[in-house]
């Protein structure tokens, strides 16, 4: 998969003070997480992109293009939907979706037609007459979405995008995102310190820490690994059971109490594990995937000092 | 993507070019501006001095217009240089000033107070242009109320009174032109400038307002009590007659020297700029 921002020693100081500090590594996939807790410097990672604030050393690329040389190119192939309550008053949503459009370089009868399509996409087509100083937040959210949407950009950089949402709001919003990354015609950023949010959208995520990168992983890479990883606690003489499952190839770990965690190898189903059980007359009690969650590996990244790896 | 699929679809049809984006913000600007009727209304009062000028010039040409009027054309006000300014001076300094209240601080001050500038600045479109956006609105509207109809007038004039009057006044063409865009610049900037520090409208009208007239008057004080010439130049509606009086070559008094006119009005434009390119930025940094 082409890899979607390259960072190389990136740094940024902001009023004298270092914010993001040697930046290393590559990210690739649909949609990318942004995780980190409040002042880990994700907006001002997703802001330095964008080219509002200059790298003070190394430099990023984005889908290619330099940010210190190409952060015209970077913006026209890029949606940004900033985290903040953003509008233009004094104009209907269509209008302001359609002026976005035209900044961006659409004609005007294409920019209106999209921008139409946008405000329905987000399912805002009713409300595309209103202004938009009487949108409730929810509503703007969604502009904020269509906008970044509107003139089709290989990117989309979603900062915080379920802010202040409630409950069915940000259900909407999280589906609209997973549907936009499973479209396929468009690569997306999330940053976000909700760890559901990325979890439920993204396939890949970086986790920042104090300006430095604390954990960089392919989230569908830890899924397809925890798919074969359990949890079982047995009843009986699970010494017997142990050994015929690692006879199997699989790697096990008994944990006392009649509790095994193991990592099943090719060939080996749950249905084996029964009949192997059943066979040595040893009760299956209990039978989890152990899911390393997204928590567990920003929990992980938090503990850890050691950068750029989990 | 079609209404009804209301899926997600790219874009491959053409794009404009890079340097006629900025000419978008106008085009929205005034269409927001008129949707006004208060201002409808005063954009077409401020034509009111433009067809008092073209009914004496029409007038001060036709005998029997002034036969029915019981007049002679030595009655009528000479059309010359000095009645060109005095129209002018009148249209860009009170009918312009108020226009630029009006609309100089509608143009920028609620795309700050609302966090707009996130949005623009994040599309291939940068600073200078949006800056050269919203200039170019109040640019537009004061040269349709000065420059515009005067060259007009002046033009029906000329037309009126033959070459020869025209041959001898050639330099009241180029002064119209030349002290309005002076004017305009300066007092667009300005404004724009003003409208980017307050983020309330009406908060930058008053400053507007109360700062240019303070110093006037503060500038006369020192000038006029404490005889320091250079009083006058905190002035920039005095600078400009000052600029005005030359180029219509009727010179006004009192009038400090036409360099100091010329550079208070180039100092007051690139503090503007300066104020600009400082305040519109997509995120401020709090230091």
């Amino acid at each position: 998969m082409n890899t979607v921002v390259e960072l190389d020693g990136l740094g940024v100081r902001l009023a004298g003070r270092p914010i993001l500090e040697d930046l290393r590594g590559s990210v690739s996939g649909r949609a990318i997480g942004l995780l980190g807790p409040n002042g880990a410097g994700k907006t001002t990672l997703l802001h330095t992109l964008l080219g509002f604030h200059p790298a003070s050393a190394g430099t990023a690329r984005v889908l290619g293009e330099d940010i210190r040389t190409g952060s015209k190119a970077i913006r026209s192939m890029v949606g940004y939907m900033p985290e903040n309550e953003s509008f233009v008053p004094g104009i209907t949503a269509v209008h302001f979706v359609r002026l976005m459009a035209e900044l961006s370089g659409l004609p005007p009868s294409a920019a209106m037609e999209r921008a139409h399509e946008s405000l329905f996409y987000v399912g805002l087509g009713e409300a595309r007459y209103r202004k938009m100083e009487t949108f409730s937040l929810g509503m703007k959210q969604r502009v904020k979405l269509a906008q970044a949407l509107v003139h089709a950009p290989k990117l989309v950089i979603l900062d915080e995008p379920t802010n202040g949402l409630d409950p069915p709001a940000r259900h909407k919003m999280i589906r609209l995102i997973k549907e936009i990354a499973e479209s396929g015609e468009v690569r997306l950023i999330l940053s976000s310190h909700l760890l559901g949010d990325v979890e439920e959208c993204c396939d890949a995520a970086l986790v920042l820490k104090n300006g430095r990168i604390a954990a960089n992983c392919d989230l569908e890479e830890e899924r397809r690994a925890n798919r074969k990883f359990l949890e079982i606690e047995t009843h009986g003489d699970n010494g017997a059971f142990a050994e015929a499952i690692g006879s199997l190839g699989c790697e096990w770990a008994a944990q006392g109490n009649g509790r095994l965690k193991m990592v099943l190898s090719n060939g080996v189903e749950i249905r084996d594990l029964y009949r192997i059980a059943a066979e040595r007359d040893v009760q299956i009690r209990r039978l989890n995937y152990k899911r390393d969650s997204l928590q567990d590996i920003f929990l992980k990244a938090m503990e850890d000092d050691n950068r750029g790896s989990l | 993507m079609a209404v009804y699929e209301r899926a997600y679809r790219g874009y491959s049809g053409n794009v404009t070019p890079e340097w006629s984006r900025f000419l978008v913000l106008p085009r929205y600007g005034l269409q927001s501006i008129f949707a006004s009727r208060f201002f409808l209304a005063f954009f077409v009062a401020c034509f009111i001095p433009v067809l008092a000028l073209l009914i004496m010039i029409y007038v001060s040409h036709n005998a029997k217009v002034l036969q029915l009027l019981g007049a002679t054309p030595a009655d009528m006000t000479l059309i010359d240089a000095p009645l060109f300014m005095a129209f002018l001076a009148f249209e860009g300094k009170f009918l312009g000033f108020l226009l630029a209240l009006i609309v100089g601080p509608a143009l920028i001050s609620p795309d700050m107070l609302n966090n707009a500038l996130p949005l623009y600045l994040s599309r291939p479109f940068n600073r200078t242009e949006y800056i050269l956006g919203k200039l170019s609105v109040l640019v537009l509207l004061l040269s349709v109320i000065t420059w515009v109809p005067y060259l007009v007038l002046f033009a029906l004039q000329a037309y009126m009174s033959g070459w020869e009057w025209t041959q001898a006044r050639l330099y009241i063409p180029v002064a119209i032109f030349v002290g309005s865009w002076a004017w305009i610049l300066s007092l667009s900037l300005i404004s724009l400038a003003v409208a980017a520090v307050f983020k309330r409208k009406l908060w930058a009208r008053v400053f507007l307002f109360v700062t240019l007239s303070a110093l006037g008057a503060f500038g006369a004080i020192l000038a006029e009590g404490l005889g320091l010439w250079f009083g006058h130049n905190l002035n920039v509606f005095q600078m400009n007659v000052v600029i005005w009086g030359e180029l219509f070559r009727a010179p006004v008094q009192p009038a400090p020297p036409l360099w100091s006119a010329w550079a208070t009005l180039i100092l007051a434009c690139a503090v503007s700029l300066w104020i600009l390119y400082r305040k519109v930025r997509a995120y401020e940094v709090i230091r």
